[in-house]
Formats: C-alpha cells, sequence, structure tokens
C-alpha cells in the first residue's frame, strides 16, 4: 500500500469531499496562499475558487460565522490557527456552536468542521502548544477527532465532512509529516470506533493522537520484559468507543490512560471512572493515568521535555499498575 | 414616498402585536406563570417592524435576548412562542430555550440570543453562505448599544466588509445596556460614527419612527441585495421598561420615563395615520381588540399545552447521536 | 509469657469464635479468672485462665474466629513483662509474614498490614467464583494487597492436591486384568459364619508353624475334590474339567496383588503346603516368582482375616468359577443348640462364584461342606491327614 503523510492524507479527505460536495468551503488564518501553516492544503490550493479563504484574526468571527454559514446553508471548515487560540474565539465555539442545536430544540443543520493543530513541538511554549481537547469533551455539543495516523486522519475527516452536526479535529502538529499507508480508494472511519492498534493480554494502554506513538514505542520495550501491552487508540473523543476499552480491560484487568494534556481533569480521568464503573470487578490494580504535569508548557527543552509525557512515562505507569 | 394603506395598516398591526405580546408577557411574568427571565422591547416597536418590512423569508436576522419583536415582526407564531415562554413542549425550541434562545430558523431567524453581540458573528457566516450561493438574500443582525463595545462587533463589521458582505448591522440604541447608560460606556456619541472605522456606511435614525426605519433599511438592504456590501444603521429609541421584568430600574427615575413615554413609537405612529385619514377609531379599537384576542389565544394555547417529557431533555444536543453518553 | 491459645472444648471443635473478652489488656488476671467466653459449632465455653499476671495484648477480638490452638492473646506474668516493648504485633506462627519470600506452606490467615483484607476487586471476583476464603490467600501485591496471581496460585495450589499422577506398570495392568475379567461373569458372593475354634486349638497344638492360610488351602481341596463343579474354568461357553486341585493364594506384594499357585494342593500335605506357601510369598514379595509359579490355578483363597475385614465379595481370578475370601477371627459368644453359651473364634467365610454356571444351592451347599470339615476336629484331622 502507497505510504503518504498525515498532512497529505488531510488534503486528500478535503479535495475528495470538495469535489464531490459544492457547499464545502474551507477559511482560517493563512490557509489560501501557502495551505495552511502546515501545508495540509496544498491539495486543494488553486482548485477551488472562493470556496478556500483567508481570514482576518477574528477568532469570534471564524468560529461564530461557521455557525451562520452552516445554518445557512454552507458546509464550513474553520481553522483555529493553533488550539490554543480557540480561546480566543471560545465564546462563539462554547456559547453558539456548541449550544445552537439544543436551545432551539433541534432546530438548523449544524454541520460545521473547526480543524488545526495542536500539542507540543519544537518549544513552541505555553500558548502555541496546549492541549486541549478535554474542554470539548467536557462540554457537551461538539464531537471531538483525535487522528494518530494519515489512515486514521483521512477516514475520520472524511466522516466530519459528511456529518450533519459539529465536528472538532485536532491534528498533533508533530504529526503531519508522519508516513502511514493509505489506500487509493475512497473510505470512511466512523466516529466512536476505536482501533486496537496492538493486541495485548497484560495490560491495556488507551491514547490518541501522538501518545498513541508513544504507547506503542512504549510497548515495544515492555515486550522485551515479556510485558504484553494492548494499545487502543480511542480515535474519537466524542463519541468514544467505551465497548472496546470495556471488553480490552475485562481480558488484561489492567488499564492506564495516557494523554499529552494535562494529567489533572484530564479526559483520561473520564475514562478511568467509567472503566471502574463499568468494570470494576475485573480490575487487578488501580487505573493509572499518563498525562503533562500540571503546568505550563514551558520553552525550554530540557523542562518541555520534563513536563510532557513520552513513552518512558508510558512504561513507568504500566509497571506502577503490574506493579513489577 | 407613497404608501398604500394597507401597507401602512400592516406597520401599525405588527406593532400592537408586539406590543399586546410583551404586555402580556410581563404580566404572566409578574402573575409568576412563566419561568425564567424575559427582557421587554416595549417602546422599541418600530425598529422591528420597519426593518422587517423590507425582509423575505428567505432573509436572516440575528436577534438579541430581547428578541420577541423581532421574531413577531418576521411572521413567527404567536402560539409557539407563548409556549416556549411557558417552556412547554409544544414551543418553538421544545422548552429547551425559552425566551432569550427562541428560533425560527425555517422563517430565517437565526437566534435571539443570550450573549451580548452572539449574533454578529453569526449573521457574517450567513452573509458568507449567501454570497457563495450567489442568492441575493440578506442578513439583518440587531444589537444593542452595549453590545457595540463587544470584540464581537468590531471583528464582525470589519470582517463584513473585506468581504463585502451583505449584512445590514441595525443598531437598537435604547440608551441603557442593563442598568449602564451608553453614555458612560460608549467613546462616540452616536454608534454609526462607528462605521467609518470600518469604511462602511453609518446612518442615524429615529428608531422610535416606524416609517423613517423602513426607509433606512430599505435603502441598506438594496445596496446588499446588489452586492453592494454592509451597512450601519443606529436606530435611536428608549428602552421604557427595565432591563429584565423585575428589574428594580434604581438607575434612572420615572420622571425620565414618563418624559421618553410621549415618543413611543405606536402613538407617534397612529398620530399619523389618523392625520392621514388612514385610520378611523373603529378599526383602531378592532385591531388593539383582535390584537389582545390572539395573545389571549396564545396563552390560552400554552397553558393548555404539556410540559415536555424530562427524558426528553438528553434530545437534541445532535442530530445523530449514536455512540453519545448522556 | 504466657501464651492464651484456642482452646479445644469438644472433640470435633476445630475453630472457635470470641463471643466476649471479659479481660482488656492491662487488667489483672489471677488463676480461675474468666478471660474469655468462645463459641463453637456446638457449645459455649468460659476459658480460665491458668496464671496470675496481666492481660498483656489481645489478638483475635470479640466476634473474630480462630483455630484450635491458635494464640489469642498474652498474659504477661510480671511487671516487667508487661512494660516490655512490643516486639512483635502478631503471634509466631509457622509462616514467615515477610511477603517477598514465597513459601509452598499452607497459608495462614493474616491481616496484612493494613488490619485489613486488602484485595483488588478481580482477585474478590475471582475469589467469589471459586469460593475461597481471601483471608486464606497471602497477598503479594503493593503493601500486601491480595492481587489475582495469588488467588489463581491458591486455585491451582487446591487443585494440585488432587494432582494426576499415572500408574505404575504393574498396577496399571492388574487394573486393566481386573476390569476386563470383572465384566465378562456373573458375580454372587454367599457368605456364612464358621467356627474356627477348633482349627485354631489343632493348629496350636499339632501343628503350630502352619498357617491358617496353609491348612484352609488343604481344606479346600479336599471340598473341591467333592463339588469338582467348582474346580473348573469357565469361558463363558465351554467348560474346561480338573482333575487335580490347584488353589492360587492371594498375596499382597506391598507393590500389588499377585496369586502364586500351590499345586496338586490336595496331594500335599499340610507341612508341604506351608512350605510352599510361604516360599510363594517370600518371591512374590521379592518379586522373584516365575510364570508357572502365577499360572495354573483352579480356585483361589484370599484371606484378609488378619485385617479388619469381616465379609466382603472378592473377585474371581480369570476364568475360574469360584473364590473364597476369608475374613477376621473374632471371639464372640455363640448360643449352641441346647441354648448354652460359649465363646467361639467365628470368621466370615465369603465365597464369590461365577452365576453364569454355578448357582446358589449349590455355592451354599459348597460353603457348608467346606464349614463342616473346618468346624469338626476329626474331619479336619482327616483332611490334613494328622
Amino acid at each position: 500500500m502507497r505510504e503518504i503523510t498525515f498532512s497529505e492524507a488531510l488534503g486528500e479527505a478535503m479535495l475528495e469531499e470538495m469535489q464531490r460536495d459544492p457547499t464545502i468551503f474551507t477559511y482560517g488564518e493563512d490557509i489560501a496562499k501557502q495551505g495552511g501553516i502546515f501545508g495540509a492544503y496544498k491539495p486543494i490550493l488553486g482548485k477551488f475558487q472562493d470556496r478556500i479563504l483567508d481570514t482576518p484574526i477574528s477568532e469570534e468571527v471564524i468560529f461564530g460565522s461557521a455557525l451562520g454559514a452552516s445554518l445557512a446553508g454552507m458546509r464550513p471548515v474553520a481553522e483555529f490557527h493553533f488550539a490554543d487560540f480557540l480561546f480566543t474565539g471560545m465564546t462563539a465555539v462554547a456559547n453558539q456552536i456548541m449550544k445552537f442545536k439544543y436551545m432551539t430544540g433541534g432546530q438548523g443543520k449544524i454541520h460545521l468542521i473547526l480543524r488545526g493543530p495542536d500539542g507540543i513541538s519544537k518549544s513552541a511554549a505555553a500558548q502555541h502548544s496546549e492541549s486541549i481537547e478535554t474542554l470539548f469533551m467536557h462540554i457537551p455539543g461538539i464531537k471531538i477527532i483525535v487522528p494518530s495516523t494519515p489512515y486514521d486522519m483521512k477516514g475520520l475527516f472524511k466522516t466530519a465532512l459528511k456529518s450533519d452536526d459539529p465536528v472538532i479535529c485536532f491534528e498533533h502538529k508533530m504529526l503531519y509529516a508522519r508516513k502511514g499507508p493509505v489506500p487509493e480508494e475512497e473510505y470512511y472511519i466512523p466516529f466512536g470506533k476505536a482501533d486496537i492498534k496492538k493486541e495485548g493480554k497484560d495490560v491495556t494502554v488507551v491514547s490518541t493522537s501522538r501518545m498513541v506513538h508513544e504507547s506503542l514505542k512504549a510497548s515495544e520495550q515492555l515486550a522485551k520484559e515479556g510485558i504484553d501491552v494492548e494499545v487502543v487508540d480511542l480515535r474519537t473523543l466524542v463519541p468514544w468507543d467505551k465497548e472496546t476499552v470495556l471488553e480490552s480491560v475485562k481480558k488484561t484487568h489492567h488499564l492506564v490512560i495516557a494523554h499529552e494534556t494535562w494529567r489533572r481533569a484530564g479526559w483520561g480521568a473520564e475514562i478511568a471512572a467509567t472503566v471502574q464503573e463499568e468494570a470494576f470487578d475485573y480490575l487487578d490494580g488501580p487505573i493509572m493515568r499518563v498525562g503533562a504535569k500540571n503546568v505550563h508548557i514551558p520553552f525550554s527543552p530540557p523542562l518541555q521535555d520534563f513536563v510532557v509525557p513520552d513513552y518512558k512515562s508510558v512504561i513507568n505507569e504500566v509497571r506502577k499498575v503490574l506493579n513489577v | 414616498m407613497h404608501y398604500d394603506k394597507g401597507f401602512l395598516i400592516g406597520f401599525y398591526r405588527t406593532m400592537v402585536r408586539i406590543r399586546n405580546f410583551e404586555l402580556k408577557a410581563e404580566e404572566l411574568f409578574l402573575q409568576a406563570k412563566i419561568p425564567g427571565f424575559i427582557h421587554l422591547y416595549i417602546g422599541e416597536e418600530a425598529i422591528a417592524t420597519g426593518a422587517m418590512a423590507n425582509l423575505t423569508k428567505d432573509d436572516y436576522i440575528t436577534s438579541t435576548h430581547r428578541g420577541h419583536g423581532h421574531m413577531i415582526a418576521k411572521g413567527a407564531d404567536v402560539n409557539k412562542m407563548m409556549a416556549e415562554l411557558f417552556g412547554k413542549e409544544t414551543g418553538y425550541c421544545k422548552g429547551k430555550g425559552g425566551s432569550m434562545h427562541i428560533a425560527d430558523v425555517s422563517i430565517g431567524v437565526l437566534g435571539a440570543n443570550g450573549e451580548v453581540a452572539g449574533g454578529l458573528p453569526i449573521a457574517v457566516g450567513a452573509g458568507m453562505a449567501i454570497k457563495m450561493q450567489k442568492r441575493d438574500s440578506v442578513v439583518i443582525s440587531f444589537f444593542g448599544d452595549g453590545a457595540s463595545n463587544r470584540g464581537a462587533f468590531h471583528e464582525a463589521l470589519n470582517w463584513a466588509s473585506v468581504f463585502r458582505l451583505p449584512v445590514i448591522f441595525l443598531n437598537e440604541n435604547n440608551q441603557f445596556a442593563s442598568t449602564e447608560r451608553v453614555t458612560e460606556t460608549t467613546s462616540v456619541e452616536n454608534i454609526a460614527d462607528r462605521a467609518v472605522g470600518y469604511n462602511i456606511p453609518g446612518v442615524i435614525v429615529d428608531g422610535n419612527d416606524v416609517m423613517v426605519v423602513y426607509a433606512a433599511v430599505k435603502e441598506a438592504v438594496d445596496r446588499a441585495r446588489s452586492d453592494g456590501g454592509p451597512t450601519l444603521i443606529e436606530a435611536k429609541t428608549y428602552r421604557i421598561k427595565g432591563h429584565f421584568v423585575g428589574d428594580p430600574v434604581l438607575y434612572r427615575n420615572e420622571s425620565e420615563v414618563n418624559e421618553k413615554w410621549q415618543f413611543e413609537p405606536i402613538s407617534r405612529f397612529e398620530s399619523k395615520l389618523f392625520e392621514m385619514g388612514m385610520i378611523t377609531d373603529a378599526e383602531k379599537e378592532s385591531i388593539w381588540k383582535q390584537a389582545e384576542e390572539e395573545i389571549k389565544s396564545a396563552v390560552n394555547f400554552a397553558e393548555r399545552s404539556k410540559y415536555p417529557e424530562p427524558e426528553s431533555a438528553l434530545k437534541d444536543l445532535f442530530q445523530s447521536d449514536t455512540g453519545y453518553d448522556y | 509469657m504466657f501464651e492464651i491459645r484456642m482452646a479445644k472444648f469438644g472433640l470435633s471443635m476445630e475453630t472457635g469464635t470470641i463471643t466476649k473478652w471479659y479481660k482488656h489488656p492491662g487488667d489483672t488476671v489471677k488463676k480461675g479468672d474468666i478471660l474469655v467466653q468462645i463459641e463453637s459449632e456446638k457449645i459455649t465455653n468460659d476459658l480460665q485462665s491458668p496464671v496470675n499476671g496481666f492481660i498483656k495484648v489481645i489478638l483475635v477480638n470479640d466476634g473474630e474466629s480462630k483455630a484450635v490452638g491458635e494464640i489469642i492473646g498474652y498474659i504477661a506474668e510480671t511487671e516487667e513483662e508487661l512494660k516490655q516493648e512490643n516486639k512483635q504485633e502478631t503471634p509466631p506462627t509457622p509462616q514467615d509474614n515477610n511477603i517477598e519470600e514465597k513459601t509452598t506452606k499452607a497459608p495462614i490467615a493474616q491481616p496484612g498490614k493494613r488490619g485489613f483484607v486488602s484485595a483488588s476487586p478481580r482477585a474478590k471476583s475471582l475469589a467469589r467464583d471459586h469460593s475461597i476464603d481471601l483471608s486464606t490467600v497471602q497477598g503479594t501485591g503493593p503493601e500486601g494487597r491480595i492481587i489475582e496471581k495469588d488467588v489463581l496460585d491458591c486455585i491451582a495450589k487446591h487443585t494440585q492436591t488432587a494432582r494426576k499422577e499415572p500408574l505404575s506398570p504393574l498396577r496399571k495392568e492388574i487394573a486393566e486384568r481386573l476390569f476386563k475379567s470383572y465384566q465378562s461373569y456373573v458375580l454372587v458372593t454367599n457368605m456364612t459364619k464358621v467356627d474356627m475354634t477348633e482349627l485354631l486349638e489343632i493348629k496350636k497344638k499339632l501343628i503350630p508353624d502352619v498357617s491358617v492360610t496353609a491348612i484352609l488351602i488343604k481344606c479346600l481341596g479336599g471340598v473341591l475334590l467333592k463339588y469338582p463343579e467348582f474346580n473348573v474354568h469357565f469361558d463363558g461357553s465351554t467348560m474346561e474339567k480338573f482333575s487335580s486341585v490347584n488353589i492360587g493364594v492371594a498375596v499382597d506384594t506391598g507393590r500389588g496383588l499377585i496369586v502364586p499357585v500351590i499345586k496338586r494342593a490336595d496331594m500335599l500335605s499340610a507341612a508341604e503346603v506351608n512350605e510352599q506357601l510361604k516360599r510363594l510369598a517370600e518371591y512374590a514379595k521379592k518379586n522373584r516368582l516365575r510364570g508357572e509359579d502365577v499360572e495354573g490355578s483352579h480356585f483361589t483363597i484370599t484371606n484378609l482375616g488378619m485385617m479388619r475385614t469381616d465379609m466382603f465379595t472378592p473377585v474371581l481370578n480369570g476364568q475360574e468359577v469360584g473364590i473364597l475370601g476369608v475374613g477376621r477371627s473374632v471371639k464372640e459368644l455363640v448360643v449352641k443348640d441346647d441354648n448354652s453359651i460359649a465363646i467361639r473364634t467365628m470368621a466370615y467365610f465369603s465365597l464369590s462364584y461365577d452365576h453364569r454356571i454355578i448357582d446358589g444351592a449349590l455355592a451354599s451347599i459348597f460353603l457348608g461342606g467346606l464349614a463342616e470339615v473346618i468346624e469338626n476336629e476329626s474331619l479336619l484331622k482327616e483332611v490334613l491327614k494328622i
């Protein structure tokens, strides 16, 4: 199978769907000329005049207008430059987009996507390195996709472009250049279906995005010690595939949740609480979570490395849970 | 400009309907029959009425927390509106929204809004969609004086100007943002003066003169429909009642209100109609009576309707909620 | 320091439950004071102190149970002992409480470092499913927590005692042969009590070196001549009749049962039978029997008289149609025909036979004939040729 990058996979998804659906348009800062700061839109540049727009730096309107455009019949894909800047226009997302359908008793078609890069890179520091997907899981009203591979990126995004609900897509900036197998034929990945990236029998590690790769790296090392890790990639957080996680824990009896966002009150806590509620008798040890330390992402590389989790953090928590 | 009687009486009828609805809502609230908050449009009816006469069902509006007048002027069903105020399942939002979030997307009302200036970005988005679909529809975004100090206002005007969107920004300057006077919080005397900052036309009108409002909005709508871009219209008016029903109104005195009441839109228009010989006493009475009946019947409808089933609270979050855990 | 142990108040008592301590740490104790009330399955009893002193520490509280013999507290017999620091909070037990050390000794209920039985949900549910008492499981998880592995080990241990063990080749062969044989005929056993007193008297007086078994073999030899229907082999369709009497004698080698044969028992003297018997038995035990030693038996005797067996149903040997089982000799009060009472030594004779060709009446007659010889001094002397 051919291999393309995560970023190319996104571009392909946009291209395919925009060709088929004339109501899809995309806008944001720095996208119309260079195809986005990470070049994800290169495949569509020059192809859809007027449907790729650069905007002023007006986040509340970037996000709020997506709601209006959707209600008036288009399918907007609004880019947030960095996940951190969702806060800049947060009221439009949390108070308008996420609440409109519910407050109006189900009126209107709200098919819109907010998408953009999140997570750490090389010392981008506190305001350009956040992972804040937890907020959008906590507040009801938007679906969340967090692909970890080019295959998942394309399949999930194509589904998002056909969804009749608002979707937010977090693309980890360090994954854009990562290559992976993607079939030539079109395919869609449904929301709410996790992917077991590696089967195992001793401990379940539930993860998303960049931490999936860290978890796989950790499991390679742990395999040398005879520990067989099962890595479950949730792929979507709203909805999340509870069934697959429970089934896995019932098999392995041990659970570690690994995410890059802060450990405290991160979405891992929701998974942990749900699993202990519904699979209590199957747990042979406490559920452990891997997440960033509860401070902001610092600038200096040794500081960033200390704060942000990686495969070593996953190994540590797995050892704790298995008491080895 | 010559308008025919039917047209003018239409204005009058609409304003009277709005007035009756609001008075009845106030009454019901004070009788503790409806929950939540309501914000009355009394004394401002001319703006919604005059503006909306320029629109069709294919045009959109975004409204505010003080949005009953906008809904009624756009042609909403007062039964469903009243039921929504009561929180009944037959309401526009099935009881999920209430007064501040009332909406009828099917007639182009993209929602009242509990967030000040919350509707402006939405209006801009609708404008973008219209332009991309090459339609000649327009969007009127209603907002108050308080909203003109929010970031969303400035971002929206700039954006609409840059993209030349068919959006009419209709500022209802009723002199008060809750307890704060516009003169205390706003750096310009006329909000319309800010239009120049965004390179769009700014127009000031007497918001309590329905004909003047109609004319100003007509010009702006025509401009928008012909891809002339946005307009900022400031309709000066006065908020006769408190910010919300139950507001103790400690920030101004009765005498000021009584003075301003002299200039309220319905009596002013009524005088003009009588002057022009376009209305008789009997017609006036009949219109008022009809409005009263209509509203009374709406209250009946609302009172007879059922409250929504508690479990229905778990619906309408998403179009498709497969796999979602409530 | 005096150890207060769970007392055994009844023969079958295994565990006791503390209903109520009457004395508490620090209290003075005089000999005879009631320390504690203990309840067992059947009865409730008070435990008295056999010493003077002070209650040092109580290890098992009201409502808790302990096995009989286990330590439930200590009495300090002097003031110094009472003031001494408690080095050991838990009593010395056969098993070390060190979690790192893995022993294979029987686990004993330990409250662990936390004072309550700490077990993971998985361990608890597994224990529940297998009816395992968690207080008997040693925890190897953090802080002594019982984890799944510990419960699984416990389950394995229980099933280990019922471990599968393959049979030795000899045993295997015995078992197979026996099974096959047993399926091929119809076994019925007639039993009767036989008065052994005369036989034992004669043996004692006249042939003290000859074993009872040898004597019985001689008797059998005579009776079988009289009732040749028993001196045959039957394969289900054909009968092979014999003219001489070869008697197989069941011998327990310690490794299994073997049946060496006394050939022509009818012709041999009692002393000769005895000699042969001794030799064969010895060879059997030393595994030195030859093929011909165990072949050619026409009728078998199996004497369990030295063991605690009265009546039994021996199975037939090979194609034989009869086997005599001899039970324990027991002194009994016997009522004679004239209603006088005597003490006689009696033993049960159990005659198993192949009912396909031997009917009950004949078996009874045979038994009667045999008993007659054994119980009659002159007949016995005649058969034994003494």
